[in-house]
């Protein structure tokens, strides 16, 4: 079977790639709001594994991860989720983020097998750059998940192509210097297109690029350059003050549309793959 | 590589070192299996640039002068090594003795450390200095030192700490550095560092993270090691000057370790010789470190070594206080500098070697031991010292006439006299 992320990247579409936090606001929220993703647009979903001490995320993601942890999304559930996630018809492919301490509490090898079991294609661990990775990759690759490393702005050439060499798939730009969720301030500033073309200069697989895009006109702007683009904070934003997963879906679905409904989806060739509210969102 | 220790200024001169059974860590970091680089990309080249600047500032005898000339003329070391003479006959074993590293400048050990990194930071030209702080003496010695290079300093503090340890609050402010409070979490020394971490990747050019413990990514372990190690050297150099042979027993409080990395790893070739064949029979030297146990091991507690689980914080594996589903715990201690639910790679890796032992004291003990220090020696120490002390009194109640006792006094308890006069009837 070929793998849900080779097909999707085959097919030459830019990912649009919302970043949910599991069972948040609220237990329950977490297969109503993927479903919901997926219905108005999303083509790859990144999917949080809480964790306690979250380095590379702003005080938004902090703050979600803290309420899915008591709403009882320790790494078991989430693999759980992924699991009812698939027999509720997502289809598109599931690409777990989260930090290794609650991995290794798991037990590495236990993980990346479960994990391919439940349906998860991919994983985005962000304090596990290469250096400590090589093993752990080796072990990915032999459970089919594809490992995505992270560009960082101050990522020299080599550096890049290095990343590039590992990651399966695709690489992870983070767009600016700092922790997720922080506004950098207009769509798109010199340095961080620099920056881009940089990456492309020195990429031979795709790229998508996250940390900070908040906007249709963010998404755009990057767009223009990398293979797609990541956008979390601010839908965690749009749907915190939901009481229920029935809201949580419908806060989500309302989120996504306002961004894709935009500049953003013209520059989507070919069209995205949309699924029952097709018509309504063209 | 150079070790650093052979190219020691005059202040300290050391016996010399033979061959080094004892090498870490590795090139890339490891202590074991502890230590590594677990950090997001950003952070990866500000890793490697630190590392490449401290292996050059290694070699570089000007570095080593510049750091012996300040802990001489403006941190005023060495610090003295003091017989405590009416805890001894009061307890009527051991000879005990305390270095006394309370008598430093800012009145703690961080500022050995602090002074190494300023110069580092100075070489490297960064003008924005950042730590993290949980009793605040690391705070209150960043502060000053950058205050002595007219460097900009904003320190992160945990919201309860800065409850707790105010006069460092006001001390920091005093000297210049913004305190920035952190309410996140534990709202103590974890999420400020975590804090300090995540204003690092948000500004990886133009800062300088100057980490207060031997914990972080590689290179900061051996890094902040390397400047406490003074501590171990002198105490190594006077002991046998006072009782012409080593101690039987030397004994740190750890939180992070600092205190008592710096302590012990001078020593570590001697353990290893004791340890041995060749010298089958010989009495052992021992390192005992002291971890929190805050409220008891079956309560609230910091003992990380002694209740942990192998983990990754912080940029590093090490011995993590941590649920089932790999969460960190929150920890807790009566002593803000102990109150940290992680401990340098380094203790990890000692103590799978067995080449430390490990044990803790409650809160309740410390506070005793503090103010039987306080009576019989005329010595405040901090609620940290104070854990190191208790297991020091059972030690050397246990111990003959003959044996002997170094405790390293790692700070002065000054900053807890609030937190003291909450417990202690006076």
């Amino acid at each position: 079977m070929p793998h849900r992320i080779a097909s999707l990247l085959a097919s030459n579409e830019k990912l649009l790639v919302p970043y949910l936090t599991p069972e948040f606001p609220v237990a329950g929220a977490t297969v109503p709001a993927l479903l919901a993703l997926q219905e108005s647009g999303a083509n790859l979903i990144e999917l949080g594994m809480p964790h306690s001490d979250p380095l590379a995320d702003g005080t938004v993601i902090q703050a979600a991860s803290q309420v899915a942890i008591k709403n009882g999304a320790s790494l078991s559930r989430v693999l759980e989720l992924v699991r009812e996630a698939r027999a509720a018809g997502v289809g598109v492919p599931v690409v777990l983020m989260g930090y290794i301490n609650p991995i290794l509490a798991y037990g590495a090898e236990k993980f990346l097998a479960e994990a391919a079991l439940s349906g998860a294609d991919g994983l985005i661990i962000p304090d596990l750059p290469p250096e400590e990775a090589l093993n752990f990759k080796a072990r990915a690759d032999h459970h089919r998940l594809s490992m995505i490393f992270l560009i960082s702005p101050v990522s020299d050439a080599a550096r890049i192509r290095f990343i590039d060499s590992l990651s399966t798939h695709f690489s992870y730009c983070i767009s600016t210097n700092g922790v997720t969720g922080r506004a950098t301030g207009g769509a798109m500033n010199e340095n961080q297109l620099a920056f881009l073309l940089r990456v492309r200069a020195n990429t031979q697989k795709k790229f998508v690029v996250g940390f900070g895009i908040r906007d249709a006109v963010q998404v755009k702007a990057m767009l223009e350059t990398a293979d797609g683009a990541v956008v979390g904070s601010a839908l965690l934003e749009a749907i915190e003050a939901a009481t229920s997963p029935e809201q949580t879906a419908s806060l989500a679905r309302a989120f996504w549309r306002n961004l894709m409904d935009s500049e953003a989806s013209a520059l989507i060739n070919p069209p995205l793959p949309i699924k029952p509210n097709a018509v309504k969102f063209a | 590589m150079i070790e650093s220790t052979s190219l020691l200024s005059s202040l300290n001169p050391i016996s010399p070192v033979k061959t080094r059974a004892y090498a870490m860590p590795d090139a890339s970091g490891h202590f074991g299996i502890y230590g590594g680089k677990f950090v997001p990309e950003t952070l990866i080249k500000n890793a490697a640039d630190l590392e490449a600047e401290y292996t050059a500032a290694k070699q570089d005898r000007v570095f080593w002068s510049d750091f012996y000339d300040l802990l001489k003329n403006y941190v005023g070391r060495p610090t003295p090594l003091t017989f405590a003479k009416r805890l001894t006959t009061e307890l009527g074993g051991a000879k005990i003795y305390l270095k006394r590293e309370d008598l430093n400048h800012t009145g703690a050990h961080k500022i050995n450390n602090a002074i190494g990194q300023v110069l580092l930071a100075n070489r490297m030209g960064k003008r924005r200095i950042i730590a993290e702080t949980g009793a605040g003496q690391h705070g209150v010695a960043t502060a000053t030192v950058c205050a002595l290079f007219g460097l900009q300093c904003i320190v992160y503090m945990g919201e309860e700490d800065m409850a707790r340890q105010a006069p460092n609050v006001a001390r920091m402010k005093l000297l210049g550095a913004e305190v920035r409070p952190v309410g996140n979490g534990s709202r103590t020394l974890k999420d400020a560092t975590s804090e300090a971490i995540r204003d690092w990747v948000t500004n990886p050019d133009d800062t300088f993270y100057i980490i207060g413990s031997v914990v972080g990514m590689h290179p900061y372990p051996m890094m902040v090691r390397d400047f406490q190690s003074v501590i171990g050297r002198e105490t190594r150099e006077q002991f046998l000057e006072a009782e012409g042979r080593l101690p039987d027993v030397i004994i740190a409080c750890v939180g992070g370790g600092s205190n008592a990395i710096g302590m012990f790893h001078p020593f570590l070739e001697d353990v290893l010789e004791h340890t041995s064949g060749e010298t089958r029979g010989e009495k052992k030297l021992r390192l005992i470190g002291v971890e929190a146990a805050g409220e008891g091991l079956d309560k609230r507690h910091a003992a990380t070594l002694t209740k942990g689980r192998p983990g990754v914080l912080h940029g590093a594996m090490m011995y993590l206080l941590q649920d089932a589903d790999g969460q960190i715990d929150l920890a807790h201690s009566i002593s803000a500098g102990l109150d940290y639910p992680g401990v340098g790679p380094e203790h990890s890796h000692l103590k799978d070697l067995g080449l430390v032992e490990y044990t803790s004291a409650t809160d309740s003990e410390a506070l005793h031991a503090l103010k039987h220090l306080a009576r019989t020696e005329g010595i405040i120490c901090a609620l940290e010292t104070a854990h190191a002390v208790h297991i020091a009194i059972q030690e050397a109640m246990r111990l003959q006439g003959s044996q002997t006792i170094v405790i390293n006094v790692s700070g002065r308890g000054d900053k807890d006299l609030a937190t003291i006069m909450e417990h202690i009837d006076l």
